[in-house]
Formats: C-alpha cells, structure tokens, sequence
C-alpha cells in the first residue's frame, strides 16, 4: 500500500541518502570494473566461515542458556545488576575481549580462539534474552505446571526447551550471521589464514589489491546475510507473549527461580571476567611497559592517538546522529522504512576503503583520516542503530505525522515541532553509543588510517607486539574516556529535549 | 449528502471496493464492522493517510462540488481522533491545541487563503469550554488520563473547524465507567459544533448512544446501507 507521506523535505536529500549508503556498493564496483572474480580458495574459505560461525553459535547459544539458568535463579531485586554483568562484554569493544583471550592464553589463534572469542561476547546477551522469554512468555504455564507438582527436570525438559527451541535457533542463527561478518576479532586472532570473507575481503585489497575478488566475496556475503534473514523472518517463534501486569511479575518471577541453578553463574559472568581480567590486572604494568617501549618518550605519538580517538569519536557521533535525523525525517513513509530497515552496508572492510574516495590522491592526512574513518563508522553503524531504535521510534511517530498533516501542518512545522523534538533523544543516544564503540575502534581505523592515530589501533599495535600490559592501560583508558564521551551525548540530548 | 462515488484501495492481500457511498452532511455516522472488516482502511484512505488507487468523493460546500479525492492530507480539511489519541506526548495540552492553531495558519497561507487567527482561536475557547479541559491545559500529556487525553485530542481536532470529523474507535481505550460519559460529551459537542461525523467502531453501544445512521462493512466493501 502506497503511503501520501512520500518524503517530507523533498527528493533531494532522500536521493542524496540513498547515494550516501549506496557508496561502499558502486566504489567496489567501480574499481572492480565489473570482473567479478572468487578467489582460488573459495570453498576452503566458505568452510572455514562457516565453521567459524556455526561453532560460534552453538558455544554461544549454549553458555547463553546455562547462563539464562542462572539468571532465573536470582532474585528479580537483583536481576537489573546481574544483566548487567552479563550485557558488559556485549557492550565493550571487542578489542577487550580478544586483549584478555590473548592475555590468558598466549599464542591462542585461529577458529577455536575467534570461536571462544565470539562467545564470551555474545553469550551474556544471550543468557538475558532467555532468561526474559522463559520469565515473560512461558510464567503462567510453568506456574500451573507448578502447582499441578512439576519438578523443575520435568519443567525443563516437557514446559521450557520444547517451547525455546525456535527461539534457540533464532538465537543461533543471528550469532552465525554475526559471526561470519564478523572483523575486529579474527583481524587480532585469525592467524594467517581468514576466517570470515570480511578478513579474506581485507586481505584481497590490501595485500593483492585484487577489487574483484572483493567484490564478489562481499557479494556472496550479501546473499549470504539475505538468505538468513529470509530464514530467520519466517521462523515462527510459536509463542504467544504472555501479558504480564503489574504485581504479576514478582510471582511469576517466583516460579522461575524454581526453575533456575545457581551453578550457570560462572557461564553468565565469564566474558564480564575475562574483560575485567586484563583491565584490572595489566595497567599497573602497563605504565611500565609503554616506558619501556618509548612511547612515553615520543610523547607526541600519544597525544596524536588521543586527538585522533577525540576527533574520531566525537565527528563518527554527530555524523550517525545526522544520518538516522535525515533518515527518518525523510522517510516517514512504510515503503521507505522497510528500505532503511532491510540495508545492510557490504562489508567493514569494503565500506572503510569506499571512504578512500573521500579525498581521493589526496596525501595521507589526519583530517582526512577523521573524515574518512568516521564516514565509515556512520555508514557501518547507522543501520544497525536504526534497526535497534529507530526503526520502532519512527513508526511510533507515524500517527502523529497523520495527524498533524490532517490539521494542515507542513512539513517545515511537522519536522520541526513534531519529529525533531521526539527524535532529538535518540539521536544523541546512537551518536554516544557510536562515539564510545568508535573510542575502541581498530577495524575502520586499520584500513583506513595510514598510522596508528587513536588509542584504539595503538592498543592493537601493542597486542600484536604482545605488549599486553600496555595495550590494558590504553583500553582502559578507552573505556573511561568513551563512558564520559557517551554520557556528555546523552547529556546534550536531554539539554536540547528540554 | 457527499458522496463517495469510488474508492479503490489494495492492500495485497485485502481490498477495498467502495462505490456511490452516500455520506450524510449532518450527525453522526457509523462505520461498522468486525475486526478486520476494512473500517480503519478506509477511514485512512479517505483521510488520504494512505493512498487510494482511486478516490473520487463529491464534497458539496456552499454552491460548489469538491472533489476531495484529488486534494491533498492537508488541504481536505478533516479532522481526526485517533483510538490513541495520538497526542504529541512531549507538549503539554496548551501546545498540542497551539499546534492545530498553527497547523491551519500554514494551510490558509498554503491554499492562498486568508488566515483569520480570531476566528480559530475562538474555535479553541469554545473547545475549550465545551470538553472542560481548561484545568489541564499546562499540564504535560504524557500525564492525563485516557479521559483527559481523547478531551484534549478531540478539542484539537476542533480547532482547525474540519469539514467532517473522523473518530477511529475513540472510545475502545476507556474504562466502562469513562466510556459512557465520554459518549455523552462527544455527542453533546457534535450537535453543539454541527460538524459531521464518521465513527468507526465495532461496538454497537457506541452507534446507540451516538445516535449514528450505519454503515455496515464487510471485506471492504460497504455491505448495507443505513441499517439504524
């Protein structure tokens, strides 16, 4: 069904929107001119992915469900805190992770080591997920199993994991999907061969310059991406939630502690202890160490890193926050939602060289690196920020637009009295968000960046060198500075809502 | 009497088929229909929310004949209240009612009429006056209650002096107690307004207590005309 509201501020910038993310696509295709070409290895790679990704979903989906376990056992005066530790190394850049992989077993590369590194990122989300299903849409059944004498092996066996089952598999298969796109973490742990096309995408450029050959790997990822997201929209997850009021929750929170076991909690809290290993143990070393390797001495390598994670942050904030505002300015209608909602950029490593045409022959610059590494990071991070929020944010406001267009309102009147002021806290939030994944950042910045310009690629120039200790100063100065970055967003949005 | 001479809507798995639909100029008018029948569908194409494939709907007003088909979602001059009101939640009542003042200042500038601000914001006193929502005004909407909210919508929807009011299930949100009261107070408004209205319900209480004609719709297409 067609809408009325085909586009508030005019063709222009929607055509200028739509060339924007279509940018990475037609640059890889420009410069591969049109030979597609698939490497020599390419069924080894295929198997190697997605061995890599399926192994990553299966440890996943399994530490998440012990971990779910766990979650159901505490309190609900608790559960707030203990999501938390399980939501952290979800939330972190994953340069933490793979740091405390590295720090605890040396010399640990290729699939198991991107395989556990995967997981101990993405199984705390997934134990929360679980854990809020079971609570949420299976309470009052597993509260009349209850009543009727149920033990909690029955109530698991015959009441939760037949009904989870979609849902498990749903679970999986988002963290294959992640999986095989996956960069920064086989980038540090892969080893010499690639694990994931992105790596075996980056190396076709950059070693070979062979664009082809990336191009058509990242097109097959593509299809790849299409055909899971096909599947995993046609997955029934056979539940009917079940509505919980107020006062209910507590009780039904009740009969899922009797489900729960205390002993999940080290599946729940592994990657939370992993991160925090390196980041409490190393940094006092760590000063040590960045003596020792002279780094203190040039002070100036340090202070362009930190200018460089500075600018980076704060330009890759305001220019997503920017992007999602004219994103859902201008599509207001379904149509044009179901088009921001469905586009996937190809890849990070194809997305971060089409900003080489940003400044193209140019000589190498730190402005343009900001410029370029940012524009990455918008391109990259917009559409997955629109699918977390803001896809549900604008649709919320669909009625709202109708209802002022039936008054009269123009657009002018609608975008600025209506959307903006609705759509401004959620702007600064994704800018934070990017600004404090950005502080970390290492994948856009190392096939972007002609030095080591942030403190996120000079931390992993010190992994790669194993200095280790030094590397946990500088992440957890990362993490300081991204939280204090993240919150003086959040902090301008609520000034400007008010 | 404006009629619709036809209306022609596909939703892919669902259409709406409407043709020579008289709809009375005075009073109250119901839509109804089960969940599912196409009432919302067509409440939202003939507010041009959605986009018919073909619309043509002879609006009489004075000694012309519009066809509101071909205008535009601004320019048809309706009024709406939606089943959640859709208030703009980050103002507070005062401004969602300021808007609708505004709203039509840009429609009169943007049909090159004249905009007599004395005359819309005598419609919003008289509003005002007759929803009883002049103790809320400064407060926040995200803090009234269903009651208080569709009071507030319903005087914005007035402001703008539509042609024809559209009411999409207002009174489904309420409570039994609110529901009937609110009854009472929207017809007491439209006979006071003179305004006609089409309400789309499933809830025959409402067509009894609105004194509605009906309109019955099954599968998108009207099935009977003016039962009541």
């Amino acid at each position: 069904m067609k809408n009325n509201r085909a586009n508030l501020y005019g063709r222009s910038v929607l055509w200028g929107l739509a060339i924007l993310f279509l940018l990475p696509y037609v640059f890889s295709l420009v410069l591969s001119k049109g030979r597609l070409v698939l490497p020599s290895d390419f069924l080894n790679l295929v198997w190697r992915s997605w061995l890599q990704a399926t192994l990553s979903g299966a440890l996943a989906t399994a530490f998440g469900l012990l971990g779910a376990g766990f979650l159901l056992r505490v309190s609900h005066l608790r559960t707030s805190l203990w999501e938390g530790v399980a939501l952290f190394p979800a939330v972190i850049p994953s340069g933490v992770i793979v740091l405390g992989l590295m720090d605890l077993v040396p010399e640990w590369r290729g699939l198991w080591a991107i395989a556990a590194a995967h997981t101990l990122i993405s199984s705390g989300f997934i134990a929360v997920v679980l854990a809020r299903l079971v609570r949420e849409r299976m309470g009052a059944s597993l509260e009349l199993a209850w009543v009727e004498g149920a033990n909690r092996l029955l109530m698991w066996r015959r009441g939760v994991l037949p009904r989870l089952f979609p849902e498990l598999f749903r679970v999986w298969l988002t963290i294959v999907v992640s999986s095989l796109g996956s960069f920064s973490v086989p980038l540090l742990l892969g080893g010499s061969q690639a694990y994931t096309f992105e790596i075996a995408i980056h190396h076709a450029i950059r070693l070979q310059g062979a664009w082809g050959i990336a191009a058509s790997l990242s097109l097959f990822q593509l299809f790849l991406l299409v055909a899971f997201l096909f599947l995993f929209q046609n997955l029934r997850s056979g539940q009917t939630p079940t509505t919980i009021r107020s006062g209910e929750s507590a009780s039904r929170a009740g009969v899922a502690r009797i489900l729960g076991f205390s002993w999940g909690a080290p599946f729940l809290i592994l990657g939370t202890a992993v991160s925090l290993f390196s980041l409490v143990r190393d940094p006092f070393l760590g000063w040590r160490q960045l003596q020792s390797t002279g780094l203190l001495e040039h002070r100036d390598v340090l202070l362009v890193a930190l200018q460089g994670s500075v600018a980076t942050a704060a330009l890759s904030g305001c220019l997503t926050a920017l992007l999602l505002l004219l994103a859902a300015t201008s599509f207001p209608g379904p149509r044009s939602r179901r088009w921001m909602n469905a586009y996937v950029a190809p890849s990070v490593a194809i997305t971060g060289f089409a900003t080489l045409a940003l400044g193209w022959g140019a000589p190498p610059s730190f402005n343009w690196d900001v410029a370029r590494i940012s524009l990455g990071a918008a391109l990259l991070f917009a559409p997955v920020i629109w699918r977390l929020r803001w896809a549900e944010e604008v649709s919320r406001l669909e009625g709202a637009v109708a209802v002022a267009q039936t008054l009269g309102a123009g657009s002018s009147l609608i975008i600025s009295r209506i959307l903006l002021p609705r759509l401004f806290p959620a702007a600064f939030w994704s800018g934070g968000l990017v600004a404090f994944w950005m502080w970390g950042d290492y994948a856009i910045g190392s096939i972007v960046a002609s030095r080591n310009m942030t403190l996120g690629l000079l931390a992993k120039s010190l992994m790669e060198s194993y200095r280790l200790e030094a590397a946990a100063l500088l992440l957890l100065a990362v993490l300081v500075l991204g939280a204090v970055t993240y919150r003086l967003f959040t902090w301008g949005g609520s000034s400007v809502h008010r | 009497m404006s009629i619709v001479r036809r209306l022609k809507a596909n939703y892919g798995d669902f259409q709406v088929d409407i043709s020579d639909w008289q709809l009375p100029q005075k009073g109250v008018t119901a839509l109804w229909g089960p969940s599912g029948s196409g009432k919302s569908s067509v409440l939202r194409l003939l507010l041009g929310i959605d986009a018919a494939d073909e619309l043509v709907w002879e609006f009489p007003e004075g000694d012309k004949v519009l066809d509101l088909g071909r205008t535009s979602v601004r320019e048809r001059r309706l009024g709406v209240v939606f089943q959640n009101y859709e208030l703009f939640d980050h103002m507070t009542a005062r401004e969602n009612l300021d808007f609708a003042i505004e709203a039509a200042r840009q429609r009169c500038i943007s049909q090159g009429e004249k905009f007599d601000e004395t005359y819309f914001l005598g419609n919003l006193e008289r509003a005002v006056k007759a929803l009883g929502v002049g103790q809320i005004l400064d407060r926040p909407v995200t803090v009234l209650s269903g009651g208080e909210k569709q009071r507030v919508a319903l005087a914005r929807a007035l402001v703008g002096a539509p042609r024809m009011l559209f009411l999409d299930e207002p009174f489904s949100a309420l409570d039994a107690a609110n529901r009937a009261e609110a009854r009472k107070l929207v017809r007491e408004v439209l006979e006071a307004t003179g305004i006609p209205a089409l309400i789309v319900t499933h809830d025959q209480e409402d067509i009894v207590a609105l004194g509605a004609s009906v309109f019955k719709i099954a599968n998108g297409a009207i099935a009977r005309g003016n039962i009541v």
